[in-house]
């Protein structure tokens, strides 16, 4: 085979070139430690990087869900256990308090202190987190969601909302709890009722309504579930003049108690029910009164305070005192009780977060491995081969100088 | 002796000018293109002599160069392979080494982004998680802008190599046609011997041209050479070069095409260009590069879709609905740039359209072409740009705004003499990435929350629970209007309450006034409720829409009488209009209504055509109740046991332990004074008396008021008939030919409400749930999860891909070609090494074999010389033997 001199030089000079970039490309996937520098030394694998390294990073997010929902969930878990303490030391006194030799003195003291540990469950109720929002306000996190109202008993201003991590691609748990389920929903011994105010009444100030009692429990069984409606009405409706209401059953408009004289503060008895409306409402202006099985755990303390307070030392009263006792210690009985699911189901979460957490752990050890399988360089493989490079294009450095040295010229 | 002198004088000069072509070769045997030479040697013809043929000395026939057109060929062809492949490869890489790198590629960035969102979702409220989304949104935008900005910077590199491509052709065409020129010259100087440097430098000249671009070669008889591109361009005739011109895209003005100037007009080439450079960058400006950045684009217009989408059923931290978290894909700006207006296209430019994104995961990678080619004004062909496939055509309505719809987008024609001829390049997706920008500026303005709250009465004895709620949407998708509910910032209008009537059957209120609840608008009454099932209390169809039947019989009621009773309905045909949501078909289907027939028969009959619900009630108020026990109710005596006496306590006991009553929904309830009685099915309610009378109410169920009164005196009797409410799915319509129950063309009103929630559980009768704005839901998170939620969802490429996916997408599809590309590159630089090695074996130069050359013609030189002076010494001698 004829062979030109320019050939000798050009493939001497290209096989340098190539050995070199070979040498070139090895040393940076030493240097980087990584096999595959850009997508096109192996697309599939650095496409599959590319979604380990997103996989890696979600699940990075999932386990500071995690935490974030653990801690909220210990430190409702505390605060539950706290505001179960408390209960007990009501309970405790209200089982004091049913002590027969007690005087109105005695009960009086007795309800002084559960009055201040009154206080002291709603402010643990109305407890904030790290960030400064209420724990048990729902969603409604800068609204104090255990409020007095103007008759000085406690309502509920928050929410429903429970609010959801993503512990999982496609799991959520819930990591806050909200005032109404744990606090509120509270089984009650007897049948009773709240009342509000409709916000759409037009007298200025706006009339209150007070939480009100049961005088008469058989009645007001009878009635239940009905919910009631007071209305005001027009003043000419009777003679003379003046203001006056008429309550009526809310689903059905049947009339309870038509054109009622109305004097600020004095007690209203409806169907077995007593509250009172303070201020001067205008005709048009709404109260509900509504019907529930429930009873918010203020309220029994409320109510069980109501009853301490009012003792009338007579065989009529102790009777009474010692109905109050029962009823406030089976709705205490009932708040421990709610405190204890919602404790358990918060318990039962923490271990769903715990067990996620393991699981995330592992998919990451796991993910990484795939991941350094895919791009981590065979340390041993690439040195073997650079220092085999490095021996070729030596050889092809010296080949090149003897090779290209050969000249029949010199021996001209 | 004479002969011989001259026979050695031959050698002299022939070893001569081979000692001379020796020396050429050897100084050339650098020069590129260079074949070497060499000197044909050829006997001197001899002459006849006594004693037979004595030689003459020796000829030189030529020097030729060593050269095989077939090797020429070859070398060219894998030079043009190796070219193109080399710009393809050095384009590619670097789209390559951009896409996937830790601090230029789009995953880091989208990642950051949605770990704000996460982090938003985890604390809604805090000021840091929110400022940090806003600056990892920046920095995504960033991202995108950047990726967009380097693949367009790359594009206008391209079009300036094109154009230096293009300039180089040119100056390589005239000098092959000058070449060409100087051949034909030497050829007829040196009588058919030919001119072997000039032919060694066209022969340079086209394979540099081959460097640039696949060219054709015909050899004429006459040694000149034609070169052709493309499709059979003649590059090069004979004497003559024609010229390529680069020119600014009619179509779109950001890119260079190149022409073939021709007799009298340009003729574009770009897309016939194969091979070389130029063929490379073409192809890969065209293909590669615009799919890389629709492809981009794409993603960012589905991010910003979505995301805005979600931001907008959101609420703020101000209790306000979200709206667009990043800039509209739809801003009207935006609409009209991705359209542009052929620059042959008549004057007046005055056509004004523009591309509206209605589904972002189904668009294609491709561009458009928009063309009017008649033969109306109106008609039009929508074709796919890059092969001409068409995707729509049709006729336009004649009148603005028009709409072509195509894939994932709609072409919105708003004014303008669109006229055939013209043509409209359309790029749905190209500016996605350069477009995307942030439209929430404060971080209160981000919406975590969502803006609906749900609330069980603490009063509800049932266990029934209502779900939190999702929405759906702010404003319908069909209409993209906003939808009434959110009319009013910071309030749903109206509030509602779901009211229990009894255990199966609730109806949705308007509580604006929590003392006076009232019927929605468009109703949702009567609505039955199964226990054990997810009770979705709103439709999602957003095309659903509702008619009451609302026509003068349903106002009235007969007069009271003696039997039978009929409700007075008078017989009607209701025709439904049904379009088809796809192909657009309509079809029609009659129902008819039998004179006197009752609600419930009407509904059922109605509830059987595809598509429709219907839902029948009555009602009645029975008053002024005077004793009587004479009493029946469709036909069922309501006897009172004495001592009682007949009112409307006692009355209300009896209907509703009506076995046969209870099987036709009929329930009663009473105030004490008056007595309301109901069918949840709709039937007649028949009310007969044999003695004393009552007044018969028929009261609308939408507003309360009173219809119409009878009263029903001893031995008479009076039928009230129901109410209907008719809903029907999209694209369905409601139409009569006479107003009796349902009015000829009644107004239907859309029933959908882009929310979502449902009751399960048990619930009792007067158990309430309410439904309101989430005023001060600061701690709410839903809406950030769901934010955050579509980072793992599938919202783009047809609903399967995730953001992350379809980048990855993106990026294997060039990490593929480019490790392709290199592979190929590399088979033709062997190739191409092949074919040179191949010339170089022929033509090259090997300074050995020419130093051994010139040892031979100098060794023949001294015996040609030897030869003369030999001839010298016996001419010497003969002279000797005469002295």
């Amino acid at each position: 085979m004829r062979i030109s001199t320019s050939q000798v030089f050009t493939k001497g000079i290209d096989t340098i070139v190539d050995v070199n970039s070979q040498l070139q490309k090895t040393q940076q996937q030493v240097s980087s430690g990584k096999k595959i520098i850009n997508p096109s030394d192996d697309p599939v694998a650095a496409t599959r990087i590319l979604e380990l390294r997103h996989e890696l990073s979600l699940n990075k997010q999932f386990q500071r869900n995690i935490e974030l929902a653990e801690n909220n969930l210990k430190l409702e878990d505390d605060l539950l256990g706290g505001v179960s303490d408390v209960i007990q030391r009501i309970r405790e006194l209200t089982v004091r308090a049913g002590n027969g030799s007690l005087n109105a003195e005695d009960l009086k003291y007795i309800s002084q202190e559960i009055g201040e540990r009154l206080d002291q469950l709603a402010g643990m109720m109305n407890s904030r987190d790290a960030s400064g929002e209420f724990v048990f306000g729902g969603f409604q996190g800068k609204n104090q969601p255990f409020v007095k109202n103007a008759s000085g008993s406690f309502e509920y201003h928050g929410d429903e909302g429970r609010r959801f991590v993503q512990i999982e691609a496609s799991v959520t748990i819930a990591a806050t709890e909200n005032g109404k389920a744990i606090f509120m929903d509270i089984p009650a011994a007897e049948k009773t009722f709240t009342t509000r105010v409709n916000p759409n009444n037009q007298a200025v100030p706006a009339a209150i309504i007070t939480t009100g009692q049961i005088y008469d429990q058989t009645t007001y069984d009878a009635f239940y579930p009905k919910d009631m409606v007071l209305e005001f009405n027009p003043e000419s409706n009777v003679v003379p003049p003046q203001p006056n209401f008429t309550v009526r059953d809310a689903a059905t408009g049947r009339v309870l108690a038509n054109n009622q004289l109305f004097s600020t503060g004095n007690p209203i008895a409806v169907q077995g029910v007593q509250f009172e409306i303070v201020g001067a409402p205008l005709p048009g202006d709404n109260f509900f009164i509504d019907s529930t099985e429930k009873q918010g755990v203020l309220t029994s303390v409320e109510k069980l305070i109501y009853g301490l307070t009012h003792f009338n030392n007579s065989v009529e009263g102790r009777k009474t005192l010692d109905n109050v006792i029962a009823t406030a210690l089976k709705n205490l009985d009932a708040a421990e009780t709610s405190m204890l699911n919602a404790r358990s189901s918060i318990g039962a979460r923490l271990n769903t977060v715990e067990t996620t957490r393991e699981q995330h752990l592992d998919v990451q050890i796991l993910t990484r491995e795939i991941m350094s399988e895919l791009e981590e360089l065979d340390y041993a493989e690439a040195i073997t081969q650079l220092s085999f490079q490095q021996f070729t294009l030596q050889a092809a450095y010296s080949t090149f100088s003897q090779v290209s040295s050969l000249s029949l010229f010199d021996r001209l | 002796m004479a002969s011989l002198i001259n026979i050695g004088l031959t050698g002299i000069k022939s070893h001569q000018v081979a000692l001379s072509t020796t020396g050429n070769n050897v100084t050339n045997a650098n020069t590129p293109g260079y074949s070497r030479q060499e000197v044909v040697f050829n006997s001197a013809a001899s002459l006849r002599t006594g004693a037979g043929f004595v030689g003459s000395g020796v000829n030189i026939e030529t020097v030729r160069r060593v050269n095989l057109e077939y090797i020429n060929t070859q070398l060219r062809a894998d030079t043009t392979v190796f070219n193109e492949q080399e710009a393809l490869l050095s384009q590619a890489t670097q789209i390559d080494n951009l896409l996937a790198g830790e601090t230029t590629g789009l995953t880091p960035a989208l990642g950051e982004f949605f770990r704000a969102l996460q982090g938003g979702a985890d604390n809604p409220a805090s000021v840091p998680e929110r400022q940090l989304l806003l600056t990892q949104s920046e920095g995504t935008i960033g991202r995108f802008q950047a990726l967009y900005s380097r693949l367009s910077q790359q594009q206008q590199s391209l079009e300036q190599a094109i154009k230096n491509d293009v300039a180089d052709i040119n100056s390589l065409s005239k000098s092959i046609a000058e070449l060409n020129k100087a051949i034909t010259v030497a050829i007829g100087a040196g009588k058919g011997d030919l001119p072997n440097t000039l032919m060694d430098q066209r022969d340079e000249a086209i394979k540099k041209l081959a460097e640039k671009i696949s060219v054709g070669i015909v050899e004429q008889p006459d040694r000149r050479v034609n070169v052709f591109i493309g499709k059979g361009q003649p590059l090069v005739v004979g004497n003559e070069a024609s010229r390529l011109i680069t020119l600014q895209s009619a179509e779109d003005a950001t890119r260079t095409e190149v022409a073939f100037v021709g007799a009298g007009s340009n003729q574009v080439i770009t897309n016939d260009l194969t091979g070389g450079t130029l063929g490379g960058r073409v192809v890969f400006r065209d293909n590669m590069l615009r799919e890389s950045m629709n492809s981009l684009g794409r993603i960012a217009l589905v991010l910003a879709d979505t995301v805005n989408h979600q931001h907008k059923v959101g609420m703020t931290l101000e209790s306000k609905l979200g709206g667009n978290f990043f800039v509209d894909i739809n801003d009207a700006g935006l609409q009209r740039a991705r359209v542009f207006s052929n620059a042959g296209n008549a004057i007046p430019l005055d056509r004004v359209a523009g591309v509206e994104i209605t589904d972002p995961s189904v668009l294609t990678l491709d561009d458009y072409e928009l063309q009017f080619n008649g033969p109306s004004n109106n008609d039009y062909v929508v074709l796919r740009h890059h092969n001409n496939e068409v995707v729509t055509q049709g006729t336009l309505p004649g009148f603005f705004p028009a709409k072509i719809k195509v894939e994932g987008f709609d072409i919105n024609l708003t004014s303008g003499s669109f006229q055939v001829n013209d043509r409209f390049f359309i790029q749905p997706t190209h500016f996605g990435a350069r477009d995307i920008g942030l439209s929430v500026d404060r971080l209160e303005e981000i919406a975590f929350a969502s803006p609906i709250r749900t609330l069980a009465d603490l009063g509800n004895i049932g266990n029934a629970a209502i779900s939190q709620g999702v929405m759906l949407d702010v404003e319908n998708p069909l209409t993209n209007k906003p939808l009434p509910l959110y009319a009013k910032a910071d309030a749903l209008s109206p509030p509602m309450a779901v009211r229990f009537i009894t255990d199966a059957l609730y109806e949705v209120l308007d509580v604006t006034d929590p003392a006076v609840p009232k019927p929605l608008v468009p109703p949702l009454n009567n609505q039955r409720y199964i226990p054990g099932m997810r009770n979705e209390l709103f439709g999602t169809d957003p095309g659903e829409s509702m008619v009451s039947a609302g026509g003068p019989n349903i106002a009235t009621m007969p007069a009271a009488g003696l039997g039978p009773f009929t409700n007075g309905y008078g017989a009607q045909n209701v025709t439904f209009l049904i379009r088809d949501t796809v192909t657009g078909v309509v079809t029609n289907q009659t129902v008819v209504l039998g004179a006197d027939q009752s609600a419930e028969v009407t509904a059922r009959n109605l509830s059987n055509v595809p598509g429709v619900t219907a839902n029948a009630y009555s009602a009645a108020l029975v008053r002024n109740i005077d004793a009587t026990d004479g009493l029946t109710l469709n036909g069922q005596a309501l006897l009172v046991a004495p001592p009682a006496v007949v009112g409307p306590d006692e009355l209300e006991t009896l209907i509703n332990n009506n076995a046969a009553l209870q099987l036709q929904g009929v329930y009663a309830v009473s105030d004490g004074t008056n007595l309301s009685v109901k069918s949840s099915l709709g039937v007649d309610l028949v009310f007969e008396t044999t003695a004393g009378s009552l007044d018969i109410d028929k009261i609308s169920p939408y507003t309360g008021a009173v219809l119409a009164t009878q009263t029903v005196a001893a031995g008479t009797g009076v039928a009230v008939g129901g109410f209907i409410d008719v809903s029907m799915g999209n694209g369905i319509i409601l139409t009569s030919t006479v107003n009796s129950v349902f009015t000829q063309a009644p107004a239907a009103t859309n029933t959908y409400r882009g929310l979502k929630i449902d009751i399960v559980g048990e619930p009792k009768a007067g158990d309430q749930f309410k439904i309101s704005y989430n005023t001060g839901g600061i701690s709410d998170n839903r809406n950030a999860l769901a934010l955050a939620k579509l980072e793992t969802k599938g919202t783009a490429g047809g609903g399967v891909s995730t953001y992350n996916e379809a980048y990855a997408e993106l990026v294997e599809t060039i990490g593929t070609f480019t490790s392709q590309t290199r592979m190929d590159k590399e088979s033709s630089f062997t190739l191409l090494q092949q074919s040179q090695g191949a010339w170089d074996e022929i033509s090259g130069v090997n300074l050995d074999e020419e130093a051994g050359r010139l040892i031979q013609y100098q060794a023949a030189y001294n015996a040609s010389a030897q030869v003369v002076s030999i001839a010298r010494e016996l001419f010497d001698a003969l002279l000797q033997a005469f002295r």
